[in-house]
């Protein structure tokens, strides 16, 4: 035994051993290599004539071995970012996969400031990285791009892209096909034939030209309403393609279709010369049509109606004009994506681009005949296809000629009459709203009510965003919360489809991150379960984002639909909670949410506990940390 | 040998056992054994009109027209539409004698007459009578 023990030691490689083995290894191969070299020496009997590759060294020109030439020293992909970089794009979302590694890598290391501008995110699901992009958009009025594999990242994205058709919102999707790929049910002769029913438009480049062209369309046709996702599908082959000295096509902005100068003359005469003008304002497409319509309020004097607390891009909710006005005798009114008695300017429907996109006819609700059935009776002779947010600037210029002294003097008197009706009929609201929140105050489960009116408390002085649908939780910020910024509230899902909010807050999270601002998402706990990786993508990417969650441990509105369906059969009414209701076990949302790398607390049920979790949670995410908070809340 | 309860019996009480537990921590000790929660919970009633009657459809303080007396509950509760709708719907459900008893309704409608709402006033609500005082400063600053 004693042998073997000094054995071991002595052949026990340390530290130290090491090095000096590996010093006497050195020594020898040297003293041997020295040895060979005397020997050859020793065998020549003359000194051979240095070789020309010799001659050549010893005056320094010298050639490094030849290597194979790297695939590309200016990857196509590289001219993709450059051209997503020149459009404002600032975020690409993806899920990685094999068939756009190369312009991933592009995004990540192309140029002086890699993976900015665009941004790398990355999310977990495909359909969520649509959401995000579908958040994004709502807020700023402009895309974001997403990056799909093949045809089962489509697949995976596409009830997602169905949403966002159905909400008009603009996204660019990139999708990275790879035709030698040993799996070829991931491929496809036409992977956007997926989904051209419930996109604006889509290409397949053969070249990397035609790819930077097709990538500058997407944009876009994503941007000319009616607005939507955009496919362009990108070849391998392409993307990491030589691109020699090919430079950007030349970009040229869309062109979006306004009403004639002389109809802009009409309308503004009508608001010169009417007494109490009225403008209802829909969803325009951008912060700056926002801006736009205040300024031709301001101007016209003119009431106005809000849809703030309904969709993002609409008047500002407290403005002094927004309201009934100093009396309902309109006697013009004008329509702005939205009917106007008089005349209206909306922008082509999706029912304007089915037939070119729906072209196996599935017939979607939303682009058949008759589309939507106009709420008043529409005589068609002053409403005008146009888009609405690219027109108001024409009115305004025309009305500018048509006022005169008296006319301003008129429209002053007439701004200070709606201010004054407008504040009164607002306090009186305000008053009877916030009294209706009292009901159930103390109550355990939490009342909705009170969780709105707590959580306003501490986010009316911040730059907010309310990132989610609100229709499950009782809309109770409706009249209690001010609506003002173009993204004050997100609306609704597109196409009712569930698992959307916390994809589209984490893409509301990355317009607010860089922009001082916070979003709030009142996530109902079913829809958390379709796809709660976003809440990663929150924790990675630092958002600033405070999800409450509205956890009344069911899918509520089908409790209730069943309910009603066994009531009319006569039975078993007493069953309802089956296959309807997230019980035994409950679902913890702090401890998901931990798991995902999100501050979080709850279950909270003592309504008191409230005010102090906001608290944190605000405090959190106004430091970039994402914040979950858990409440058990009343089913409605 | 005959069983104390029939296969049927043990299933039934087995569920409404299931369905209790799952709503174990909104009962309280004291409720939990009235017939008048177990089938307000039961029903589904909690899901318009809240754990604590004071839901969308509230309840607590008599505020509903049917809770006049027994007898208008009862008729509410049998003469709703029991018509198949084309389209789901969220409306309240008819109650059949079949599904639920008039002993069993009688014992909902006094559960329901126990629902109080009394909550603070609004100047005892601090996030409340801010949004007032904030409400009313900045219009007077305007």
């Amino acid at each position: 035994m004693g042998k073997s023990k000094k054995s071991v030691k002595k052949n026990k490689l340390t530290r130290r051993g090491f090095i000096g083995a590996s010093a006497s290894a050195s020594t020898l191969l040297a003293s041997r290599s020295i040895t060979a070299k005397q020997k050859n020496s020793q065998q020549s009997t003359e000194i051979p004539a240095p070789s020309t590759e010799q001659l050549q060294r010893d005056v320094g020109n010298v050639r490094p071995p030849s290597v194979p030439e790297r695939a590309a020293k200016r990857p196509g992909s590289d001219l993709m970012v450059q051209t997503l970089r020149d459009l404002d794009i600032e975020f690409v979302a993806s899920n990685p996969a094999s068939s756009f590694e190369g312009l991933q890598e592009s995004i990540i290391n192309y140029g002086n400031s890699p993976n900015k501008s665009p941004e790398l995110i990355t999310a977990l699901h495909e359909e969520s990285a649509v959401d995000m992009a579908h958040g994004y958009a709502k807020c700023e009025g402009k895309p974001m791009a997403v990056m799909l594999h093949g045809t089962v990242g489509v697949q995976h994205a596409s009830m997602a892209i169905y949403q966002a058709y159905h909400d008009q919102t603009p996204i660019i999707i990139l999708v990275g096909r790879d035709n030698t790929f040993f799996r070829q049910e991931q491929t496809a002769n036409d992977i956007a034939g997926i989904v051209r029913a419930f996109t604006k438009w889509d290409a397949q480049p053969k070249n990397l030209e035609e790819a930077l062209a097709n990538i500058q369309q997407a944009y876009n046709e994503a941007m000319t309403p009616p607005r939507g996702p955009t496919l362009v599908i990108l070849d391998t082959e392409i993307q990491k393609e030589e691109a020699g000295d090919m430079s950007l096509p030349i970009y040229t902005p869309p062109k979006i279709s306004s009403i004639s100068n002389s109809q802009a003359m009409k309308i503004a005469e009508k608001l010169a010369n009417s007494n109490n003008p009225r403008i209802n304002v829909g969803r325009l497409r951008t912060p700056n049509g926002v801006k736009s319509v205040v300024t031709l309020a301001e101007l016209s004097g003119a009431s106005v109606r809000t849809s703030a607390t309904n969709v993002n891009m609409s008047f500002p909710e407290r403005h002094p004009q927004c309201g009934p006005g100093k009396s309902d005798d309109y006697d013009f009114v004008l329509g702005l994506e939205m009917d106007g008695k008089h005349t209206s300017i909306k922008s082509p429907n999706l029912l304007s681009n089915a037939h070119n996109r729906d072209l196996n006819e599935i017939g979607f609700g939303f682009i058949r005949k008759p589309v939507t059935p106009p709420r008043r009776n529409l005589s068609g002779e002053n409403d005008i296809v146009a888009d609405a947010e690219e027109s108001i600037p024409i009115i305004t210029q025309n009305l500018k000629h048509k006022l005169n002294t008296s006319k301003q003097k008129k429209i002053e008197k007439r701004i200070i009459e709606h201010t004054n009706k407008n504040r009164e009929i607002y306090l009186n609201n305000l008053k009877t709203t916030v009294d209706s929140k009292r009901k159930g105050w103390n109550g355990s489960p939490v009342s909705l009510g009170r969780l709105y009116s707590e959580l306003w408390r501490y986010i009316k002085d911040e730059d907010w965003c309310l990132s989610s649908p609100t229709v499950f939780s009782s809309r109770h910020h409706v009249g209690l919360w001010d609506h003002n910024k173009p993204y004050s509230y997100l609306g609704m899902h597109g196409a009712g489809g569930i698992g959307y909010c916390i994809g589209a807050s984490a893409g509301a999270g990355l317009a607010a991150r860089d922009r001082k601002r916070i979003v709030v998402n009142i996530q109902c706990d079913g829809d958390l379960n379709y796809a709660p990786g976003s809440l990663w993508t929150a924790a990675h990417h630092k958002l600033p984002l405070l999800t409450v969650m509205h956890n009344n441990r069911g899918y509520h509105q089908e409790v209730m639909y069943l309910h009603y369906m066994a009531g009319v059969r006569g039975r078993g009414t007493d069953r309802m909670h089956i296959g309807t209701t997230l019980r035994e076990p409950f679902i913890n949302y702090a401890k998901m949410a931990e798991a995902y790398g999100v501050e979080s607390e709850g279950p909270i049920d003592d309504p008191e506990k409230l005010a102090a979790a906001f608290k944190r949670g605000i405090a959190a995410v106004k430091e970039g940390r994402p914040y979950l908070i858990d409440i058990i809340t009343e089913p409605r | 040998m005959n069983a104390l309860y029939t296969k049927t019996q043990k299933r039934f009480l087995i569920s409404i056992f299931v369905v209790l537990y799952g709503m174990f921590p909104y009962l309280s000790a004291a409720d939990s054994d009235t017939n008048g929660v177990k089938v307000y919970l039961e029903q589904g009633c909690y899901s318009c009109h809240g754990y604590n009657g004071t839901g969308r459809y509230p309840l607590a303080n008599d505020v509903s027209g049917i809770m006049f007396d027994e007898n208008i509950f009862l008729a509410f509760l049998r003469q709703r539409a029991d018509i198949s709708p084309t389209s789901a719907s969220n409306r309240m459900p008819n109650y059949s004698v079949e599904v639920l008893n008039d002993e069993d309704a009688k014992d909902v409608y006094r559960y329901i007459k126990t629902f109080i709402d009394k909550p603070p006033e609004i100047d005892d609500i601090p996030a409340l009578k801010e949004i007032i005082d904030n409400a009313q400063r900045s219009t007077s600053n305007d």
